[in-house]
């Protein structure tokens, strides 16, 4: 799809890169950009993935359902959504959940990020750097390599649907708690083949380090949840790696969104100006300490240190996030004594925002609602939203270094710039 | 695999349009459970998993998605002329699904709620896919269910007729042995359970997690909508949580919007059907 340069008397040789339509990324969107000789004539970042309107939509509807519906942003993130709407909801109306209900929802939360990198890495990702145009012929050529995909797929998977219900759209996660709670036995046989595939996790650290990822340095603001003493999934401190440090019910103070005319996602910026990044890297950037004793010992072997500021290797921080998701997953089961508990409260009139850390990253969700349970306002940030003005950023600092390559190349380059961030574009656009 | 000619691979194209895209990545999800299945099938455009788009005419249209713009009807009707089979695929194609719930309000009211200038974005009322142009075969539910994908293609790469339930929920709740939510639990939300009006094919899923079925397949086949709303007004549920219950997934059919008015005393939502 990339067109080839044209070259008009007297100028000099400009270069046209134009993506209608990003393949292998959730939901749709293109770039066009017009480089010449080390400078960006002009580029645009255009998310065309078509307006939902749920913050428009979900006014007027009652707060028991809003999980559900918002869970319907995002194929690949459902959970997320879920929970963060939840936290938000019970927030706002004061309403205390259960130690239990809080663990099961980090596990569910942790096992969605799980497969979600895993899916991305694999069948998103990987391809370009080896050369194919689809994980397809992977599937053939490297049978062991789309072996271990699956296995680990399977694995999140089958954790997921055993506390949700099932794997895609959990439906047992509700306002207050949960309507079923696992069966211990499932859950443990759950952590068991989650054991078994900790190899496969190492072994995928190794395989994404391995790759030829390009060397791109490009010094982000790192925006993400700060643990304290856990690695941050549903809770924790808003924190950038340019000083910031506040409770997540400041975050619009410090987070600002507008809207552009060639783009459905609206741009968000830290402090009205900056361009800033989310995602695994600025997890790991930030909160590298608290993750498992063998998540930090793959990283050293395969040399990731932090800060790290090519975002090309959102990547291999994903895939380290793997084998932490493991380890968390499987010491918090074994810690679990389930008991049965049915969500009780009384709905009162409130506003709150919740945030938690999606697989993209930094999700924010504000709901206000009435005396008797009619949402009269309600705020969506997700991810790639929050992304998409640095993305731009970040291919306007790639293209001059690479506008001598051939047009197939930099399309090519900037592809896979875009898919380490591992945009989805329905959220963005929600 | 008896009956299938698996040499005899279906040329199958897949289309997003407004949705989640949970249900073309349930595609992906199938992958290691469904491989036969999938092994059917010769994808010649699907943009999540594939870069190249051949340039090749294909047989099977899935369609994911409402339509919500100018842009979707012509691209939609383009497919139509091209697909020998089209398929809705999902609940957002059949019925509009929960990106539909817009069509139930003023529609600058709801967009200038997101955007501070409305104007830039190009969008029209949600719509199920079949306002447009004519479905063979709906495969329902938010997400669509792997054994009724299953059966849905190896039909078609067999030639015949799939076998798509017109019963509703309660009958393959019954079938798990479940115990009822909607006699059992009183005046919980959670009890609020559409399987008697809504069409089965999902194996019971949310009910067997004793959650109350929210309608995501649509409506049965000659559902008795008014017995169903007598129920759940008899069981204490509001006006308002009638109307949400029918209006979240499915709300634009025929029947499941005539559930939402029935109660709500509203002549008609914005959006009016053609009639059936
Ligand atoms: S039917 Fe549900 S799962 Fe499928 S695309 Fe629509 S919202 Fe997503
Ligand atoms: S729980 Fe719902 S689906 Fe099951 S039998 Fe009762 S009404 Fe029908
Ligand atoms: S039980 Fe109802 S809501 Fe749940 S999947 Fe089946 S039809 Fe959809």
């Amino acid at each position: 799809m990339a067109e080839k340069h044209h070259i008009t008397a007297g100028k000099p040789l400009e270069k046209q890169i134009k993506i209608d339509y990003l393949a292998r990324t959730e939901g749709e969107a293109g770039i066009y950009a017009l480089v010449s000789d080390r400078e960006v004539k002009e580029l645009k970042f255009n998310i065309w993935e078509p307006a939902r309107f749920f913050e428009g939509f979900l006014v007027g509807r009652m707060y028991y359902e809003v999980h559900d519906l918002v869970s319907r942003i995002c194929g690949i993130c459902p959970v997320s959504h879920m929970t963060t709407a939840l936290r938000a909801l019970e927030k706002a109306t004061g309403v205390i959940v259960s130690e239990q209900t809080k663990t099961l929802r980090r596990i569910l939360s942790r096992s969605q990020v799980m497969a979600s990198h895993i899916i991305h890495l694999y069948m998103l990702a990987v391809p370009d750097y080896m050369n194919y145009e689809s994980i397809l012929p992977v599937v053939s050529e490297y049978p062991d390599i789309f072996k271990r995909f699956l296995r680990m797929k399977t694995a999140a998977n089958n954790l997921t649907a055993v506390i949700g219900g099932r794997a895609l759209h959990t439906m047992t996660a509700i306002f207050g708690g949960f309507t079923r709670i696992p069966p211990q036995k499932q859950l443990i046989e759950a952590a068991d083949s989650l054991k078994k595939i900790k190899d496969d996790a190492l072994e995928t650290v190794r395989f994404i380090a391995n790759l030829p990822i390009p060397e791109f340095y490009s010094e982000n603001i790192y925006v993400s949840l700060k643990g304290v003493d856990a690695y941050p999934v549903n809770e924790g401190l808003l924190a950038s790696t340019s000083g910031l440090a506040v409770s997540e019910d400041e975050y619009r103070k410090h987070f600002a969104e507008r809207q552009l005319p060639y783009t459905n996602a609206k741009y968000s910026s830290l402090e009205g100006k900056d361009s800033f990044m989310v995602g695994a890297l600025a997890r790991i950037n930030q909160n590298f300490n608290l993750l498992s004793s063998d998540a930090k010992a793959i990283s050293e072997e395969v040399g990731f240190k932090v800060p790290n500021h090519n975002p090309y290797l959102n990547n291999l921080a994903q895939a380290i996030e793997i084998v932490d998701c493991i380890d968390d997953c499987t010491s918090l089961i074994d810690k679990l004594h389930l008991r049965e508990e049915k969500p009780s409260y009384i709905i009162k009139a409130g506003e709150a925002g919740a945030i938690t850390e999606a697989p993209r990253g930094l999700l924010y969700h504000s709901y206000r609602v009435s005396k008797d349970g009619v949402i009269e306002k309600a705020d969506i940030v997700t991810p790639t939203a929050h992304n998409a003005f640095n993305i731009e950023k970040d291919l306007n600092l790639l293209l001059p270094t690479i506008s001598h390559m051939d047009v197939d190349t930099i399309t090519m380059r900037c592809e896979e710039l875009i898919r380490a961030y591992d945009p989805c574009f329905s959220c963005s656009v929600h | 695999m008896a009956g299938i000619n698996t040499n005899n691979r279906v040329k199958t194209a897949v289309f997003k349009f407004t949705c989640c895209a949970g249900c073309q990545f349930a595609l992906l999800y199938f992958f290691d459970q469904l491989p036969e299945t999938l092994e059917l099938l010769d994808f010649v455009y699907f943009k999540m998993a594939r870069r190249k788009e051949l340039d090749e005419p294909y047989d099977l249209a899935l369609i994911e998605g409402g339509i919500s713009t100018p842009e979707h009807i012509e691209q939609l009707k383009r497919i139509r002329k091209q697909a020998k089979i089209l398929v809705a695929f999902g609940a957002c194609a059949a019925h509009g699904g929960v990106p539909s719930i817009k069509d139930w309000q003023r529609e600058l009211a709801v967009e200038a709620r997101v955007y501070p200038d409305p104007l830039l974005i190009s969008s029209i009322k949600v719509s199920p896919v079949d306002e447009f142009v004519k479905v063979d075969h709906y495969l329902r539910g938010c997400p669509i269910d792997e054994v009724e994908f299953m059966e849905l293609i190896r039909s078609i790469a067999a030639g015949k007729k799939p076998y798509i339930r017109e019963h509703p929920v309660c009958v393959e709740c019954k079938l798990r042995n479940n115990i009822c939510i909607l006699l059992m639990r009183e005046g919980v939300q959670e009890s609020m359970c559409l399987g008697p009006v809504t069409r089965a094919g999902c194996r019971a899923v949310c009910t067997s997690n004793m959650r109350a079925c929210f309608g995501c397949r649509g409506p049965m086949s000659n559902p008795n909508i008014p017995e169903m709303v007598r129920t759940f007004k008899g069981k204490g549920f509001s006006p308002k949580d009638i109307e949400m219950r029918f209006t979240e997934y499915s709300g634009l059919s025929n029947e499941f919007s005539e559930g939402a008015r029935a109660y709500y005393g509203r002549k008609a939502p914005y959006y009016r059907r053609k009639a059936a």
